[in-house]
């Protein structure tokens, strides 16, 4: 064998090693890419199901709270009413019009008493306030759902600019298309700014 | 090849052991962390052997044999002769283990963690060495035996003890089951350890690797090349000298790896460094979105019990004095049933939430303040900090806080 066709074997083969080097590096990254694509979309997708989720939960309190006072608001009409015809009874007991009305009144007090006891056995305490603090165990869980997607997408980010910028991807990365990626970032700082609690 | 192998992996699991800031229970992330703390379980595992409650354990059994092999060698004359030598060795008959799910428990809380797939590094619990004679020889090993057994068999048992300190380096993902994060296996994890030696200890296992290995580089060139020599005849001292150009190349191999390995963990100490600077930034958000969402829960609850209670006052108040019917002693009993001040328990889980919140920051910055005092280490070291230049690891101010923030803050309720 002569020199020239070993001097070309070896170059060969130099050749080979760094193609399939590259090809490696190449397909690393690509998958690494993907990864953190696919992160951001579950971030998206949290941010998506707290827009959903928590009017929809708000709203539900909301209507839980209204049903509480109005029915509370209902029972006390009622009694006023009831009180008020009575009174009108006792000043004039004879009056058969006024013992009708004391008698209606008696019903609508019933009735609404009624709906007052259906409220506190569906809630045996009457609780919008259980709802509230329900609603505030997932306002909390819904943004530590976000906190976590956000730090996996940070993790698979870091991942890959690691992976782009160690020896000898380095080499390579640019030249093949592979840019840095960005962490997340407060885009506004005052949002870093402790949020004061005012009542 | 084989040992420079081993060297650059123990100096970089010991680059990234040394690198990786140590985060607390609840304040992992997801990622790759390390977390100190004890294995706690509720339902502990009973070892095979040494019967400890434990969250892991692996036992084996192995029998000693020995036999007289005989052979024929041909000598350089043509004449054959027989010659006998013993041999002897272990071998194990049976093997087993079990690993439970756990929880890693430390000061500020705990973390879920799933072995399966982890390098273990348990603490020996039973070591024994027994003759047929012992109960344990047929009750904990298996019926029969190897052949040319000597009778001899030694139990042994490694297991991760119920409350033992452990060391633990995995990724963290996010739990299936609730919202909480939990310590598993996953393919692109660097590593996934849980060990019952101390970061010191299993930092210092692997420096020894790196100086029997690396030494074994510099000298198996040499004591290859020396050998050979000496198989073509007795050597002068002159003859041996290309022995020491055999050590010089290794050592430039060692040198370019150490380059190599060093650059690369400084370039993942840069991007560490800046994951946990978002790490900060993450908590920060979530302050700011959560907690003025839930303000405005319990201003609303106090609003509404406020609402309710007036109405039952007057309730309470009239019901007493009303003779009108029957129902008025059920409007007291209704009222009765009232606990007063129910928005008492909003304002204590927004208190908790408050704390809570504060907490994760407060862990999320001791994490990136960790990360970066490592990396000004290894910026100021020698020689590395000029590889650390290399990798564009630049020396970074810590997070401190100023002025008024560190004043003792005063408590103000009559506001």
């Amino acid at each position: 064998m002569s020199e020239l066709m070993i001097g070309l074997l070896v170059a060969g083969g130099a050749v080979v090693v760094v193609a399939l080097l590259v090809i490696s590096i190449y397909n690393g990254l690509i998958g690494k890419r993907n990864d953190y694509k696919n992160a951001f979309a579950k971030v998206d997708v949290q941010l998506k199901r707290r827009y959903d989720l928590i009017p929809n939960l708000v709203e539900s309190v909301k209507g839980a709270m209204a049903h509480e006072r109005q029915t509370l608001d209902a029972v006390i009409q009622a009694r006023n009413t009831a009180f008020a015809v009575s009174q009108k009874a006792a000043e004039n007991p004879g009056d058969p019009e006024a013992m009708r009305k004391v008698g209606e009144a008696e019903a609508v007090l019933r009735g609404s008493m009624g709906r007052l006891f259906a409220l506190a056995e569906a809630y045996p305490n009457l609780k919008a306030n259980e709802n509230m603090l329900q609603l505030q165990g997932e306002l909390g869980e819904t943004e530590n759902r976000i906190a976590f997607a956000r730090q996996d997408f940070n993790d698979k980010v870091t991942t890959y600019n690691t992976s782009r910028e160690v020896f000898p991807a380095i080499a390579f990365a640019g030249m093949l298309g592979f840019g840095p990626a960005s962490l997340f970032e407060i885009d506004n700082p005052e949002e870093r700014q402790a949020v004061k609690v005012k009542f | 090849m084989l040992p420079l192998w081993f060297w650059s992996r123990a100096l970089r699991l010991r680059r990234l052991i040394q690198d990786l800031p140590t985060s607390k229970a609840r304040g992992v992330f997801i990622g790759l962390v390390e977390l100190k703390g004890t294995a706690e379980i509720e339902e502990p595992l009973t070892s095979y052997l040494a019967e400890t409650a434990c969250v892991q354990f692996g036992w084996s059994v192995s029998e000693e044999w020995r036999r007289v092999v005989t052979y024929t060698v041909t000598d350089k004359d043509g004449n054959s002769r027989t010659e006998t030598r013993v041999e002897s060795g272990w071998t194990t008959v049976a093997s087993g283990g079990l690993a439970s799910p756990f929880h890693l428990v430390d000061d500020t809380g705990s973390i879920l963690v799933r072995p399966e797939g982890a390098t273990i590094e348990g603490r020996s619990v039973f070591s024994e060495t027994v003759t047929a004679f012992s109960d344990l020889y047929y009750g904990k090993g298996p019926p029969g035996g190897v052949v040319d057994s000597t009778g001899r068999r030694m139990f042994t048992e490694s297991a991760v003890p119920l409350h033992a300190p452990v060391f633990v380096v995995g990724k963290a993902r996010q739990r299936e089951d609730v919202v909480a994060a939990e310590i598993a296996a996953d393919p692109s994890a660097p590593m996934f350890l849980i060990s019952t030696r101390s970061e010191e200890q299993v930092a210092g296992g692997h420096g020894w690797t790196i100086w029997l290995t690396g030494l074994l580089v510099l000298a198996l060139p040499a004591g290859g090349w020396a050998i050979d020599r000496n198989q073509m005849g007795p050597a002068d001292w002159p003859d041996l000298l290309p022995a020491g150009w055999f050590s010089l190349g290794a050592s430039g191999v060692l040198l370019v790896a150490w380059l190599w390995q060093v650059f690369n963990s400084m370039t993942d100490l840069r991007n560490r460094v800046r994951q946990a600077s978002s790490l900060v930034d993450i908590q920060l958000k979530r302050r700011n979105d959560l907690i003025p969402e839930l303000v405005r829960v319990v201003e609303a609850a106090r609003a509404h019990e406020a609402g309710a209670q007036q109405a039952l006052a007057a309730l309470r108040a009239n019901a007493a004095a009303e003779q009108l019917t029957g129902l008025s002693g059920g409007i007291m009993g209704m009222a009765e049933a009232y606990p007063d001040l129910k928005a008492n328990g909003n304002f204590l889980s927004l208190q908790k939430e408050l704390a809570d919140t504060e907490q994760r920051i407060a862990m999320a910055r001791d994490y990136l303040n960790d990360a970066i005092t490592n990396a000004n280490t290894r910026a100021e070291r020698f020689p590395e900090g000029w590889v650390a230049s290399l990798a564009g690891l630049r020396r970074l101010p810590l997070l401190v806080t100023e002025g008024i923030e560190r004043q003792p803050v005063q408590v103000n309720l009559a506001r």
